[in-house]
């Protein structure tokens, strides 16, 4: 092909019909930031089209600019919209949730002032309820916060059987405190190395409300199983299985969402934040429970390409 | 001495109201719950209720319905965490609407206007 000087202002064109002509291959580039010289930023999609002549010698390209600036602005609003709507009903339910245990504390505090004034003894078991009530606002707070921030994921290729066996370690003491076993079961199929792409730190956080709601539901002496299996394909399945307490078929569907607690002392949150972080991970949650057994089955994409050749080199 | 049936699903808030229902020198009786609270009113015959609209089994205001139609006379107080019902014609069957507060002044008013 002859020399042309090929020029777009504010594009850099030139790597694109690089990247076309090595590979002899038509290719749409998505959303390729353009300033065409101004200061307005415009994003476009590049369509490059390899023409070839009889001999299948390539002739020429067409390079078509769509320009879809605004196109993604709506959609961005539209997002934007739709997150807003979202947080405010969830800033109405926990206002909710909040005002309760506040006129509790407040109440008892109060009370204990106005006691103290009048010379009068105050009850220990008064001010515990304003310490106990005041955790449960904690409690609240930092779930929430998970809300906020499982938008700033910060993703990285990890290990998850790592991830799993660090979740173990963290909640050992509290399976200890309530005479439960967990054990973890990686499938035989699996290699070494089971590597997602996520972040560890909010994974950690969802297997662990998973854990611990397990650990809750069961009687002493019990074993909380985790699971590690082979997915269809490009994903992995962990499993969270316990005896113990059954969820009721109509309470199923409820359990995820904010506030759904059966706990004197839950926040109703654990499953809310521990499905968000998983949604974010681009994974899906479900759960079953029949006759004695529940089990909360998750499905996470693996990292690409690189690691299904190892599944199926080793499956 | 005055009988008062307090019906409200939060442990904690049912206690204070209890608490300080007493020292103002009231018998408290208590209720988790609507399907207690009916019985409670059946049985014991309270001079005054206050009722929590939000609970769990049946709604506060489902429950006031459901003693109206039996007792026309006996006041009854209706309580939320929130003001959303205040314009509400359902609750006007209450003699007091009030909106939760951990200042039970303007309760402990509203209960001695009723019945003393
Ligand atoms: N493994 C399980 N077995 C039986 N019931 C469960 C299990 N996991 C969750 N549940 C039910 O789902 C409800 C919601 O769980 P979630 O983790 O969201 O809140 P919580 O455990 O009640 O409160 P918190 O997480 O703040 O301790 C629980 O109260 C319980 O009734
Ligand atoms: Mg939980």
């Amino acid at each position: 092909m002859a020399k042309h000087k090929l020029e777009i202002k504010g594009v850099n064109i030139k790597r694109y019909v690089k990247k076309v002509l090595k590979k002899e291959k038509s290719k749409i580039f998505e959303k390729v930031n353009c300033s065409f010289g101004t200061s307005e930023k415009k994003i476009c999609n590049l369509n490059l089209s390899i023409l070839k002549n009889a001999n299948n010698k390539i002739d020429g390209i067409i390079i078509i600019l769509d320009d879809i600036t605004e196109k993604i602005k709506l959609e961005r609003s539209l997002e934007d919209f739709k997150k807003l709507a979202h947080l405010g009903e969830l800033a109405a339910q926990v206002s909710h949730e909040i005002r309760n245990p506040l006129i509790a504390i407040g109440g008892y505090a109060r009370r204990a002032e106005r006691k103290l004034l009048s010379g009068q003894k105050v009850k220990v078991k008064n001010i515990s309820i304003i310490v106990n009530e005041t955790e449960r606002l904690e409690a609240i707070l930092d779930n929430t916060l998970h809300f906020s921030h499982s938008k700033k994921i910060n993703f990285k290729k990890i290990n998850i059987i790592n991830v799993l066996k660090e979740c173990v370690d963290i909640i050992s003491s509290y399976a200890e405190k309530n005479e439960v076993k967990i054990d973890i079961n990686i499938g035989k199929s699996l290699p070494r190395r089971v590597i997602i792409n996520g972040s560890a730190q909010h994974l950690k956080q969802a297997f662990i409300n998973l854990i611990k709601n397990s650990i809750e539901a069961s009687y002493r002496g019990d074993i909380v199983n985790i699971f590690l299996e082979k997915g269809k394909k490009g994903k992995v399945i962990i499993k969270i299985e316990n005896k113990g307490s059954i969820i009721e078929s109509k309470d199923l569907e409820k359990i995820f969402l904010p506030f759904f607690s059966s706990k004197k002392t839950g926040t109703g949150l654990g499953l809310t934040v521990t499905k968000n972080i998983i949604l974010d991970h681009n994974g899906a949650i479900n759960v079953k429970s029949k006759e004695d057994i529940t089990v909360f089955i998750i499905e996470l994409p693996l990292e690409a390409v690189k690691n299904e050749e190892d599944f199926s080199n080793r499956g | 001495m005055k009988k008062i049936l307090v019906i409200e699903d939060e442990d904690n808030i049912r206690n204070l109201y209890r608490d300080e229902l007493i020292d103002e020198g009231y018998d408290v009786l208590t209720a988790k719950d609507a399907e207690c609270g009916f019985n409670q009113y059946v049985k014991e015959g309270p001079d005054l209720i206050t009722i929590d609209i939000k609970m769990e089994d049946m709604d506060g205001i489902e429950l006031m319905h459901k003693i109206r139609k039996i007792d026309k006379k006996i006041p009854i107080i209706l309580y939320t965490a929130y003001g959303e019902y205040s314009q509400d014609f359902s609750t006007w069957a209450a003699d007091e609407y009030l909106v939760k507060s951990s200042d039970l002044k303007e309760l402990k008013e509203k209960i001695k206007a009723l019945i003393s």
